[in-house]
């Protein structure tokens, strides 16, 4: 697919301006506005129920907005003259009707737009269900509908890809090779939304963020702003006297955590400033180190108390 | 972004789809296999009372056939009831409209699309399969001494039945629209075609009114024959009403 990207696609931008749904006294999503530049991939995390499904689906008309809008390109999804060129939409993978084949489901969707049946079958060859298309969708394993449905949202060749869970259900290699999928996809110069609600199936694949907790958008930055923000540096330290360091620590309000083979996790303070007490204290240091913080505690540290 | 594109969603295209969506439907071949055999069965079964002249009495040759081609149609129906149910009601089995509706945003067109395949399929159907019925019929109908009828005859007689059964399908297709399930939408499809009229007939001495003219069954016939009766207005609300109600749920209703 690399190099038949046009440059219209590069421009496709998708705008989300104070998205809000509201289920009687329920508000499932409020105020949520982010933009979606080519060439990007966003991971869309939160909690379950964080509102990341309802966002999706109001953003492609499945779901009536209380209030606010999508545009895409400066159109509503339902105004574009050619819905599945400007964005492919992997939603429910159990949306699919259980008696036709995955050939038959493609070449549906394909014909509404005036898509090739040849362009079907290549998906399907690139999705790895060459040998299942002809089987009814019925007897599909999730990940085969869960590639099904990568293959239905990558039809029509789209500049945009608003991809919901798409690693559900897929082993390792799946998971390994969707990763490389939306890597090369991203690189063709499309704008890319995928979400999770597990941190690390996203970490190695995004570019930026947007986190969501109950229905509003906690954070939407690169993943470094997002560490460097929200993590807890942790220094971890090991030494001959670590009851004595302990309580030096405290002294000078650091947290300290003592681990099962003695060593201490520091944290309120640098391993430069716990180096210089130690010294000062004549404490004899083994180990200083600074753990590198992780996208994982950025995300916990967010979503803490955000959860429904 | 995609004006200059040849990809993009169009009615035409749109039709084409409907129409491939509804052949890969196993249940849409079982109709199409029923229609026509229902068709025959119900055609020859209505010949069987005409095929002795001595029984026959002093029926015309007109209502004969009239007879042999209403019963054709009358268990016919049933198929195209089925058929027109499915046709959209398949769309949530599993929730496959959301991923319809991604692909085609633009709801009424979907429905528009959907209610032309319904009504060109409904229409071949039941023309073949009422022809078919009264070719089965025709030996036991010259058993019977029933003389041939004038070809124009022949042709306002089998239209009205082939119409007739276009609407029943276009009916169960506008309350299944409102209904969105397949039991429910032939469930109640049936008993209105097929017991509401008795159900009237019943009540009409009791509030001295041609109540069965209010029947769908009644009207969608008549509305054939005699265009500018009281039958217009009446399939016109059949039809309508449940149309328009399960129009405005698409659309309103999230997906």
């Amino acid at each position: 697919m690399a190099g038949r990207r046009s440059v219209r696609s590069v421009l496709t931008v998708i705008e989300v301006h104070g998205l809000t749904k509201k289920y009687g006294a329920v508000r499932a999503v409020h105020d949520v506005s982010f933009r979606l530049e080519a060439g990007v991939i966003n991971g869309f995390v939160g909690p379950n129920g964080a509102g990341k499904s309802t966002t999706i689906r109001m953003m492609v008309g499945l779901d009536r907005p209380t209030s606010g809008h999508c545009l895409i390109d400066g159109r509503p999804y339902a105004r574009l003259a050619a819905p599945l060129r400007a964005v492919g939409a992997l939603l429910d993978v159990e949306a699919i009707h259980p008696g036709r084949s995955g050939r038959d489901h493609l070449r549906i969707l394909a014909r509404t737009h005036g898509i090739g049946a040849r362009r079907a079958d290549e998906l399907l060859e690139m999705v790895g269900l060459v040998g299942s298309a002809s089987r009814r969708v019925g007897g599909y394993s999730l990940g085969m509908r869960q590639r099904l449905g990568l293959a239905a949202a990558l039809l029509g060749d789209p500049a945009a890809l608003l991809l919901d869970e798409p690693a559900n259900g897929l082993d390792p290699d799946g998971i390994i090779w969707i990763r490389s999928l939306l890597r090369g996809l991203a690189r063709e110069g499309r704008a890319i939304l995928v979400s999770s609600h597990l941190m690390g199936e996203l970490a190695q694949t995004v570019d930026r963020l947007i986190v969501l907790g109950r229905g509003r958008v906690l954070a939407d930055a690169s993943l470094a702003e997002l560490v460097s923000r929200n993590a807890t540096r942790v220094v971890h330290t090991r030494t001959e006297q670590p009851d004595r360091l302990e309580l030096l620590l405290r002294e000078r309000e650091a947290a300290v955590a003592r681990r099962p083979d003695g060593s201490c996790e520091v944290t309120g303070m640098t391993a430069d400033e716990v180096a210089v007490l130690a010294h000062h204290a004549g404490i004899l240091l083994y180990e200083n180190t600074t753990v590198p913080a992780s996208l994982e505690d950025a995300y916990l540290t967010l979503t803490r108390g955000n959860n429904r | 972004m995609t004006t200059d594109s040849p990809v993009r969603l169009t009615m035409p295209r749109l039709i084409a789809a409907e129409w491939l969506k509804l052949r890969t439907l196993r249940s849409f071949w079982a109709c199409v296999v029923a229609a026509p055999v229902l068709a025959a069965g119900g055609a020859a079964a209505s010949a069987l009372s005409f095929s002795d002249p001595d029984l026959a009495g002093d029926v015309t040759a007109r209502d004969a056939v009239t007879e042999v081609l209403a019963s054709s149609s009358g268990v016919l129906q049933i198929a195209l009831v089925v058929l027109a149910v499915v046709a959209l009601s398949c769309e949530y089995t599993g929730g496959a409209i959301r991923v319809t509706l991604v692909g085609v945003p633009r709801r009424l067109s979907l429905v528009a699309a959907k209610a032309v395949v319904v009504t060109v399929v409904a229409t071949l159907l039941a023309g073949l399969s009422i022809a078919l019925g009264y070719a089965a019929a025709l030996p036991l109908l010259h058993q019977g001494d029933v003389a041939p009828l004038p070809y124009g005859t022949m042709q306002a007689l089998f239209g009205v039945e082939v119409g007739y059964c276009v609407l029943v399908a276009l009916f169960a297709f506008a309350v299944t629209l409102t209904v969105r399930n397949t039991a429910a939408g032939v469930g109640l499809v049936l008993g209105a075609v097929l017991l509401l009229r008795v159900v009237l007939f019943m009540f009409d001495p009791l509030v001295r009114f041609d109540l069965q003219s209010l029947a769908f069954s009644t009207a969608a016939t008549q509305v054939w024959t005699d265009p500018l009766s009281r039958a217009l207005p009446v399939v016109a609300a059949w039809l309508l009403i449940p149309a328009v109600a399960g129009a405005v749920n698409l659309i309103r209703r999230d997906a």
